[in-house]
């Protein structure tokens, strides 16, 4: 192989040479669009964060709308930091952070900075760097109203800003929401999941009415008429199936269809599931989820006789007719053997799904309190990650991004 | 083997401060910038590289030559030929090698590799550059980087306290 050396060298100006080589090269010599490709390759991190941080010119690069932009369409909108996960049984609810990322160190995540003690807050909703909580116990549960010194307020916090609202209950509605959720906003920059000055909450009220919180100096509570009865159902509380690109679905009772909300314009509508795939809703024995699958397509996880299977959603254009494409299937018998605790005899009663995400399906068998997860891109079946140790659903959690830094008039902007 | 005597058509580059470089056109053509010049035509006998001084310009160069795809007898850059994995594994322990170099001449390798449009070489010195950036905390990026703090301390306390969850 040759190399440079072969090359035939002629040397024709020495002292000019030396002046070239005097002068030192620095990180302020790479033009903008050359540092911003290096930057590119970074992605959305703390790291980032930090290198805007260190002169006004890498902070101007960084809080570029185009440069965001395309640090997007690379890496993805979002950081998915990890999940708050709910544990399920005694009341207040409990709940930990299971991290999926080590760029931040996991104390960051802690809520002690909420007023309270960490068992006065339930947590009800995650959406992007925000999480919505309620103070006290479940209300379902029968719990006084009043006996908290925090009066059935809702907060909206950002832990990792450690920042939080505090919301309150229009009185004449307080004693009868059944559910909230963080819901997707509208933002010119593209990013629907808001932050601490902009954010929406939906209560459901009753099957008629539902309230819809915004953030800002002219928001506040809004009565929001719906029309969810068409279903003669109560797709509410706790039927929760999935959340995929700006819709949320709630699970029906002895049905195939579900109930989706855009969030985005609040309408509802009936959406019809394969019966052979989604089976008949069971609140008490979930076997199906709706999770987001590559590219955000729609996909139904199921469990079949002990097989797990994952659906995807193919739309023709034109027909607008749903195809569903089985992609994956997996015999939780077979692929659980050798996992620490599985004991023989399981899945004999078949199993439950007791959350899913585009990341992994959390099951157990129905023979026994044993949690295990199943990687959706692998198909690969774990028991030993943290994420196993809570029954209830998983909220995830993502990074604050856009990061808040100044623009070049010193302004903050977000 | 096929050798510069069998007909291997040979290119001359030119760096700004008077050396000559002979290569072999397919080890040049590594550079979108210079295979353009090629097809066009507008390559003779001569290529004046601006810019990139006959240091840089060398290390390029070998860069070039480690990367060059072999297969081919006419020496076209054969890009759709998939490397063997050891083959890929022994590049990647070169560039490890190649890379360490001091942070000045990494700087001149990526404004070279740009202005030369080699993506290979922009890849790798960009994530050499990046893993420097990662976990080292604010002071140690400024000093790496030889960059002046120029805001105001309120400023950089402001940005601090917005982020806070990006500094350790």
């Amino acid at each position: 192989m040759a190399t440079a050396a072969e090359g035939r060298l002629r040397r024709r100006n020495k002292s000019k040479k030396k002046r070239e080589e005097a002068r030192e090269t620095t990180v302020l010599d790479l033009p903008d669009h050359l540092f911003e490709r290096v930057l590119l390759v970074l992605g959305p991190s703390p790291s980032l964060v930090r290198a805007a941080a260190t002169c006004r010119r890498w902070c101007r690069v960084v809080a570029d709308a185009g440069f965001l932009a395309r640090l997007s369409s690379v890496h993805g909108l979002t950081i998915h930091a990890g999940d708050y996960c709910l544990e399920f049984g005694d009341t207040p609810n409990y709940f930990g952070f299971v991290p999926y990322s080590s760029v931040v160190p996991p104390g960051r995540f802690s809520l002690d900075f909420l007023p309270g003690t960490e068992h006065s807050w339930a947590l009800k909703d995650s959406r992007g760097s925000l999480l919505l909580l309620s103070s006290g116990m479940s209300r379902d549960r029968g719990c006084a109203r009043g006996s908290f010194g925090y009066d059935l307020q809702l907060v909206v916090c950002e832990p990792l800003t450690r920042r939080y609202q505090g919301i309150l209950w229009p009185s004449d509605v307080a004693d009868y929401y059944q559910e909230v959720h963080l819901i997707d906003i509208e933002d010119e920059a593209g990013n629907r999941r808001g932050n601490m000055s902009n954010f929406r909450i939906l209560a459901k009220v009753n099957d008629n009415l539902a309230c819809v919180f915004s953030s800002g100096s002219d928001g506040g509570w809004r009565l929001k008429r719906t029309q969810a009865t068409i279903t003669g159902t109560k797709p509410w509380l706790d039927n929760l199936v999935g959340r995929v690109n700006g819709f949320m679905y709630w699970g029906i009772q002895e049905s195939a269809a579900v109930l989706a909300l855009e969030e985005a314009t609040l309408e509802y509508s009936l959406v019809k599931f394969p019966e052979n795939i989604w089976g008949l809703y069971n609140e008490d024995d979930r076997t199906s989820w709706v999770v987001a699958g590559e590219d955000g397509v729609l996909c139904i996880v199921c469990l079949m006789s002990n097989q797990l299977k994952v659906f995807a959603r193919w739309r023709h254009e034109g027909t607008g007719e749903d195809e569903w494409v089985l992609e994956k299937t997996l015999g939780l018998q077979e692929a659980t053997v050798g996992l620490p605790g599985r004991e023989e005899g399981f899945f004999e009663q078949g199993a439950t799904i007791l959350t899913a995400n585009s990341i992994y399906v959390l099951v157990r068998p129905k023979e026994k309190k044993w949690m295990f997860s199943i990687e959706l891109d692998t198909m690969r079946v774990e028991c030993e990650h943290d994420r196993n140790n809570y029954e209830g659903p998983a909220y995830p959690y993502e990074l604050p991004w856009p990061p808040v830094l100044p623009d070049d008039r010193g302004r903050e902007r977000r | 083997m096929a050798t510069r005597e069998a007909g291997k058509k040979m290119i001359m580059l030119k760096s700004p401060d008077g050396m000559e470089f002979e290569v072999e056109e397919a080890v040049a053509m590594e550079s979108q910038t210079i295979r353009k010049m090629i097809e066009d035509d507008c390559a003779d006998t001569a290529i004046l590289i601006p810019n990139i001084n006959s240091k840089i310009l060398s290390r390029v160069i070998e860069y070039c030559n480690k990367h060059v795809p072999t297969t081919g007898a006419t020496g076209a850059a054969a890009s759709d030929t998939v490397a063997p994995a050891a083959l890929a594994e022994d590049l990647k322990i070169w560039d490890a090698e190649f890379i360490k170099v001091n942070r000045a001449t990494r700087f001149d390798l990526i404004q070279a590799a740009s202005y030369l449009n080699i993506k290979g070489l922009l890849d790798l010195t960009s994530q050499t550059t990046i893993d420097t950036i990662s976990d080292n905390s604010l002071e140690e990026i400024r000093s790496f980087l030889s960059t002046k703090n120029d805001y105001l301390p309120e400023e950089e306390q402001t940005i601090r306290r917005e982020n806070q969850w990006a500094f350790q």
